[in-house]
């Protein structure tokens, strides 16, 4: 994305690469994670109580969810799911707080499609066998060899951009919202922006909460069902 | 030859201008046509509230999810018009093309060009908004039940999105990264290229539409046999992939117009 609603440049290494906006959230982001799943899962008891719960029942519902869709010889793609779904939860919601969330970037995006991508073809390979996956190419008759390349390459295009595509078009949006309405309290000469204070949650809770919470959804969801279909 | 002669004082008429007041000039076209797409959103979702309506009359007892099924569908069916929205205003408010190095009347081109390929949220529009009127009908038939259809009509119609955002590709690569801008010579071929590129995405119209019905048709049937859902899903996304061979050739001819030209060899 180009130059005004890109991500802003932090610092840049020698060498030219840079440190964005996005990649200073992201760290954000796993620290969260990464301290709530060391605070909560310390000093487990057979008989859980207090927070336990909750994480025994986040735990549970991530593995029935992946039993329901994927099926239940394929429970072993439950901690990918579930920290998928958290990853992309956090990022999207954090225009919540007022930060860029870090799937706004494309580049972001592309790389959990890219990782979908690798899911879906080495487990392909793995289960059919290298001889089995190259024959379901060329079906269901070998003229649609090409069709059926492209096909594949369009799963992790549309999947990024299906992310992208909600979280950007939110972020541009609010961005020209909040712009507009400092400009009518400027207009009408009020010294307090009173205007940005309630106005633009209603908005907030269409672009962030809604759409952010079911594409997160949606994209955790698209990647078991492509996964699992090619298995078998 | 009246009307080569017409074309050719057309063009040089409109190269008399400055090359920000054309490329402001053609955003503004191409901002309107992009809005064209709202018409698919509020055809589908017409459709999900008409048959929401229907439903709180059949079984007045499960309104209330009907009803929250129907809101969630027909704000997904949205989005296409979100999109479409978030064009328009880039190009009313934040033009990038403007900052862009290149011969003006592919620029200004480009801004059409953008414009033109949104439309195909149409599709998308019509097609979500079936399926939410489907899910909207299986959770008053059998609110118990609902939650498996709930899902499928997610996906279904997470699938159906597909055409659009190949369309927002298009339409941000043309803003954003216009590989015509950089080309040397022969603009009058290049910025009909930009035009062509956003035509080709109209066919994404079908395929959202098609995929739409699919979904409608998947929430409908595992509305009724909660227990079939995998299979019901699998032959419903199966199906929507095929549908969405055409929306990728439209795809491919506006990327092969966009990166590798072959009319700019003829000559």
């Amino acid at each position: 994305m180009g130059s005004e609603f890109g991500p802003k440049i932090i610092y840049e290494l020698p060498g030219g690469v840079v440190i964005t906006e996005t990649v200073v959230n992201t760290w954000i982001i796993m620290i969260v994670l990464i301290i709530f799943s060391l605070v909560f899962t310390r000093k487990f008891e057979k008989i859980p109580k207090g927070a336990q719960n909750v994480v025994e029942m986040i735990v549970d519902l991530v593995y029935s969810l992946t039993e329901q869709v994927m099926g239940k010889n394929k429970q072993g793609f439950a901690p990918y799911v579930g920290t998928l779904f958290f990853f992309l939860i956090f990022a999207n919601l954090w225009g919540l707080v007022g930060l860029r969330p870090p799937t706004a970037d494309v580049n972001t995006t592309s790389a959990l499609a890219i990782i979908t991508f690798v899911l879906i073809h080495f487990f392909s390979i793995k289960s059919k066998g290298i001889k089995g996956y190259l024959k379901g190419k060329i079906e269901p008759f070998p003229l649609l060899l090409p069709l059926n390349i492209i096909g594949d390459l369009a799963t992790p295009i549309s999947l990024a951009f299906r992310l992208f595509g909600n979280i950007v078009g939110g972020l541009i949006i609010m961005s020209l919202l909040y712009g507009a309405l400092a400009g009518l309290s400027m207009k009408i000469g009020l010294p307090i922006p009173i205007f940005e204070a309630g106005i633009p949650s209603i908005f907030h809770i269409y672009f962030d909460v809604f759409s952010g919470v079911l594409q997160s959804f949606i994209f955790v969801m698209l990647t078991m069902v492509f996964v699992s279909m090619e298995m078998d | 030859m009246e009307y080569a002669d017409f074309f050719t004082k057309f063009i040089s008429w409109l190269l008399t201008f400055e090359k920000n007041e054309l490329i402001l000039a053609f955003s503004a076209i191409g901002a309107g046509f992009a809005m064209i797409a709202g018409i698919g959103p509020g055809v589908g979702q017409g459709y999900a509230a008409g048959i929401g309506a229907e439903a709180t009359g059949n079984n007045p007892k499960a309104s209330k999810q009907s009803t929250m099924v129907m809101l969630l569908g027909a704000g997904i069916a949205e989005t296409s018009g979100i999109l479409a929205l978030v064009i328009a205003l880039i190009l009313l408010f934040a033009n990038p093309l403007i900052a862009l190095q290149g011969d003006k009347l592919v620029l200004a081109s480009s801004a059409i060009g953008a414009g033109i390929a949104m439309i195909a949220g149409m599709g998308p529009g019509i097609g979500q908004g079936y399926a939410a009127g489907k899910g909207c009908l299986a959770a008053s038939i059998n609110p118990d039940g609902s939650k498996p259809s709930l899902l499928v009509m997610l996906l279904g119609t997470a699938v159906a999105q597909t055409s659009s955002i190949f369309s927002l590709v298009i339409a941000l690569i043309l803003m954003y990264a216009n590989p015509l801008a950089t080309t040397e010579g022969h603009y009058l071929i290049l910025s009909a290229s930009a035009i062509g590129a956003g035509f080709a995405m109209l066919a994404g119209i079908g395929p959202g539409m098609g995929q739409g019905y699919a979904a409608g048709k998947g929430t409908e049937a595992v509305g009724m046999r909660p227990r079939l859902q995998p299979q019901i899903m699998r032959t419903m996304i199966l199906g929507q992939a095929v549908a969405q061979t055409t929306g990728i050739y439209g795809l491919i001819i506006a990327l092969v117009l966009l990166y590798a030209n072959p009319l700019i060899n003829l000559l």
